[in-house]
């Protein structure tokens, strides 16, 4: 038999490229064929010629100060990052240089830590040192009886004036406004919005306030709160002055932003991934803060789910979940609620609602919910989504390839030929399966999938590298362009460096396209890389843990997951410390935001999906209650919050960008405290504050207070009001798996 | 990180240069590579450390060709299917009967045909680390070098074992 002169294999074989098996096929062939032979000898010669000559070419050099500073990027004393130099060590470490080195390295860790203790020690001494305390017995203890509702609905306010008469009560206009008297309790659902929003200016804004009930107007109403620039207020009375130099003072903690770095601080403890098992990122919960040393609270919104989805994964396997891989917000999240729609035109709605809390009844707990516009299906906006499907060996279990196929087949039913789709994958090379294709050749979109099969081993950065070309190749403007990762998270082959990877992805996300994230299977989860890539990226993370979650992920929400109507959203919650002593977010952790970042557009936050819900739970100290949590001497030149007779217990300020605006819009909205109690709350502040429960239970949280079980149970089940598809049942279920495991 | 820096420094700048068509970029791309290779854990590399070199340097490299020339719209792919751009001065200047004849040949072959060429003659890069650093499969590697040699061997007498043998 002869070999044809133009297989590539006799020149692979002449170069020793071949594998033993291949090796021996063409070894018999050539036995028989003495041209190959020949042929094989004239392609090693010129190979060794070609290399020869190659090697010779010249090599330019880097300029002195190039190679300078590269090895300057070396030299221990002028390194204070964690990756150390390794060759150091195995090269030409000295002794010195490697003592060096460890003190560069454990300096500053050993600087972070004591920074933390202590400022855990200012302000939650007993989270650190002793068992917690509970706080004495209430001082206002809550009449049970109390049928106030505690709902209070609250409009968004754009912050230019736009006033908008309809059936609405009338504006505020606060910095006309002095002391007034005589407010009645919010009664009931009121849902005020206005009619447009504005583009904000940075500073003087002027902010209006939107009493939730009828014409009467707020006491103490005093909103005059010009970021930076008091000196707008004029014409008012002495009370006024006053209270404005007392907002000045408080506002200093907001300046320095020292406060809410203690979280970004513990943020950096979190231990270097290892690239071999189930990792989660340390979480150290959000503590409780006092009033006084910081009254703003500033987070980035999070739609993500992927922390319940894998909870549930570990309670139906039988076991509880690492502490570490409960993160409340998602788990929030994960559930719908009936949050009154935006009116037309409004990206958003927003709901507060308030109530003792359940598990420490001398707080007060406060939902702050957030409901997206959502979008017709017909004025769906066209898709191009680029699939990037993992199909190393590791993801050969039917939870992982064979599930994504499956998922895959029920979006394809959604696609209309308006949408565009390919399909990418990646092991040991990347390969374009189906190039972008229209949604309506079904027939293609079906075969190419039918065509997946795992083999391999990964290298997650080249993947990536062609599935971004594929989506800014047909790049739909307008539409909705989204790169999905669907991957167990195994990064093991190449460039495996998170940094360069979230480059890319950030620099995608600038262009339009952005990344979502579906983590499959289990054992080999990276949880944390799959989040951040899909922070990064602008997307969200998914974990799909069997058809029904791909149902949900891929096509019920396939509007909500996909089209993104506000991007970059974050919340700032300012308190008053007439009426709160400290607070404390519960979840979102990992979004903490400084004070001064809420208003550096630069700054990314979360995306929100149309028809969205996001939920935020606080619990609030009162200021009537002296709280062992705190054991922050008072602050002797603060003005005595007392003073102010101000009825608002916080204002929400919302702020977000449109999807491809660059610029961000300012939504806020005041919020009073009725006083109410559970009884006459919505089923969805329940259902919300039973999955915020059972989270502090799951990660022993230390300020879970009387949170168990049981009570987690009893909120729920007199919560499941509405049809979600029995999500909210099947939290009831997976709730009381995890009672009895943890009984055993 | 000396050894390392002596040992692929000029290799890097040979093949980044190739890339850009311009000296000063290729050096700042490769004194990149070589600062991201500080912020990488050694495990992750050990004996992949040539292969991320080579791949970081191309994805840098690329960076900087598409922004330089978004007008032309000059993508890694159309990198890849372009026909040759006219040798660089340098090579042109060389004589076509020295052995030089070799890089004038090679300019002339298709882009990425002299990419895997270099790769796995001037750097010694296995098929599956070339398939690795340029995102081909493998046996497209292998079908590019064998098409490349076949034509540098009807190109240039050196290169056919005929010239040899007389």
């Amino acid at each position: 038999m002869k070999i044809d002169p133009n297989d590539p294999r006799l020149t692979a074989y002449a170069l020793g490229e071949l594998d033993a098996a291949e090796r021996a096929e063409i070894e018999a062939w050539l036995k028989g064929d003495e041209a190959a032979r020949r042929e094989i000898e004239t392609i090693r010669r010129a190979a060794g010629v070609l290399t020869e000559e190659l090697k010779a070419e010249p090599c330019p050099e880097l300029t002195p100060a190039q190679v300078a500073e590269i090895e300057q990027r070396f030299d221990p004393a002028a390194k204070t990052e964690i990756d150390f130099p390794w060759w150091r060590l195995i090269g030409w470490a000295t002794a010195v240089g490697a003592a060096a080195l460890m003190v560069a390295l454990f300096l500053p860790a050993l600087s972070a830590t004591r920074n933390r203790a202590q400022r855990l020690a200012l302000h939650t001494p007993s989270e650190q040192s002793a068992p917690v305390q509970q706080p004495p017995p209430p001082k206002l203890p809550l009449s049970q009886n109390q049928v106030e509702s505690e709902r209070n609905v609250v409009a968004l306010q754009p912050s230019s004036p736009s006033p908008t008469p309809e059936a609405a009560p009338p504006l505020t206009r606060a910095r006309e406004t002095g002391i007034e008297a005589g407010i009645p309790p919010v009664q009931e659902r009121t849902i005020i919005s206005s009619g447009s929003a504005a583009a904000p200016s940075s500073y003087g804004e002027r902010y209006y306030r939107l009493a939730a009930q009828s014409a009467a107007p707020a006491p103490g109403d005093l909103s005059t709160k010009s970021a930076g620039n008091l000196a707008l207020n004029d014409g008012r009375n002495e009370w006024d002055q006053s209270a404005s130099r007392r907002r000045r003072v408080r506002s200093q903690p907001e300046s320095s932003g020292d406060e809410i770095t203690i979280y970004r601080g513990t943020q950096s403890w979190t231990p270097p991934v290892p690239f071999d098992t189930e990792s989660y990122p340390r979480l150290v919960e959000n503590a409780f803060i006092s009033v006084s040393q910081s009254p703003l609270s500033t987070f980035g919104l999070d739609v993500d789910t992927a922390s319940y989805a894998n909870i549930r994964r570990f309670l139906n396997q039988g076991s509880l979940p690492p502490r570490d891989a409960v993160r409340i917000e998602e788990m929030l999240n994960y559930f719908s609620y009936n949050y009154p729609a935006p009116k037309r035109n409004e990206p958003f709605s927003l709901y507060v609602e308030m109530a003792g809390c359940p598990w420490n009844p001398a707080h007060r707990l406060a939902l702050i919910g957030l409901k997206a516009r959502d979008v017709a299906p017909r004025k769906v906006q066209p898709m191009n989504l680029v699939f990037l499907i993992d199909v190393s060996g590791s993801m050969q279990p039917e939870n992982k390839l064979p599930l994504i196929k499956q998922a895959l087949r029920l979006l394809v039913e959604q696609l209309t030929a308006r949408d565009h789709v390919a399909i990418v994958v990646y092991a040991d090379n990347s390969r374009v399966v189906l190039p972008s294709t229209r949604g309506d050749d079904k027939e293609a979109i079906l075969a190419a999938i039918d065509s997946l099969e795992a083999g391999g081993s990964t290298n997650g950065g080249a993947g990536i590298q062609s599935a971004y070309r594929e989506a800014t190749g047909n790049f739909i403007e307008g539409g909705v362009n989204r790169v999905i990762l669907c991957t167990d998270g195994d990064f093991n082959v190449g460039i495996t460096d998170q940094n360069d990877l979230v480059r890319l992805i950030q620099q995608q996300a600038k262009t339009g396209v952005f990344l979502s994230v579906l983590g499959f299977g289990m054992g080999n989860l990276k949880d944390s890389t799959m989040q951040k890539l899909a922070d990064k990226g602008n997307g969200n993370y998914a974990y799909v843990d069997d058809l029904e979650e791909a149902q949900k992920v891929l096509v019920d929400q396939m509007r909500s997951t996909l089209v993104t109507v506000a991007k970059d959203v974050k919340l700032q919650i300012e308190f008053n410390p007439a009426l709160v002593q400290s607070y404390r977010l519960i979840g979102y952790e990992k979004r903490m935001l400084r004070a001064r970042d809420f208003n550096n557009d630069r700054k990314d936050a979360g995306e929100v999906g149309a028809g969205h819900t996001t939920t935020a739970l606080y619990e609030i100290i009162p200021a009537s209650e002296s709280s062992p949590e705190l054991h922050v001497e008072p602050l002797r030149y603060q003005p005595s919050p007392r003073a102010a007779s101000n009825e608002e217990l916080m204002t929400v300020k919302l702020r977000y960008k449109e999807p491809e605006g660059s610029t961000s819009k300012l939504l806020t909205a005041s919020v009073k405290d009725t006083d109410a109690s559970w009884r006459g709350t919505s089923s969805d502040f329940r259902f919300a504050a039973s999955v915020a429960a059972f989270g502090m239970i799951l990660r022993d949280s230390p300020y879970k207070g009387d949170a168990d079980y049981d009570l987690v149970l009893g909120l729920a089940r007199g919560a499941c009001g509405h049809n979600d598809n029995g999500y909210r049942n099947e939290f009831i279920s997976l709730v009381e798996k995890a009672r009895s495991m943890a009984a055993e | 990180m000396r050894s390392v820096l002596a040992q692929h420094e000029g290799p890097l700048l040979r093949y980044a240069a190739r890339i850009t068509r311009n000296l000063e970029q290729a050096r700042d791309v490769v004194q990149d590579t070589f600062l991201r290779l500080c912020r990488e854990h050694p495990e992750r590399l050990n004996s992949h450390l040539t292969e991320w070199l080579f791949t970081v340097c191309r994805n840098r490299a690329l960076d900087i060709v598409r922004k330089e020339s978004r007008t032309r719209a000059l993508t890694e792919i159309d990198l890849s299917t372009r026909e040759s751009a006219d040798p660089s001065p340098d090579v042109a200047a060389e004589k076509r009967e020295s052995t030089c004849d070799v890089f004038r040949a090679l300019d002339e072959l298709p882009v990425n045909q002299q990419e895997v060429i270099r790769l796995k003659f001037q750097n010694d890069l296995s098929y599956r680390e070339i398939s690795r650093v340029t995102n081909l499969s493998v046996s497209n590697v292998g079908f590019l070098i064998h098409t490349g040699i076949k034509t540098l061997r009807q190109r240039v007498r050196a290169l056919e074992g005929v010239s040899h043998e007389d």
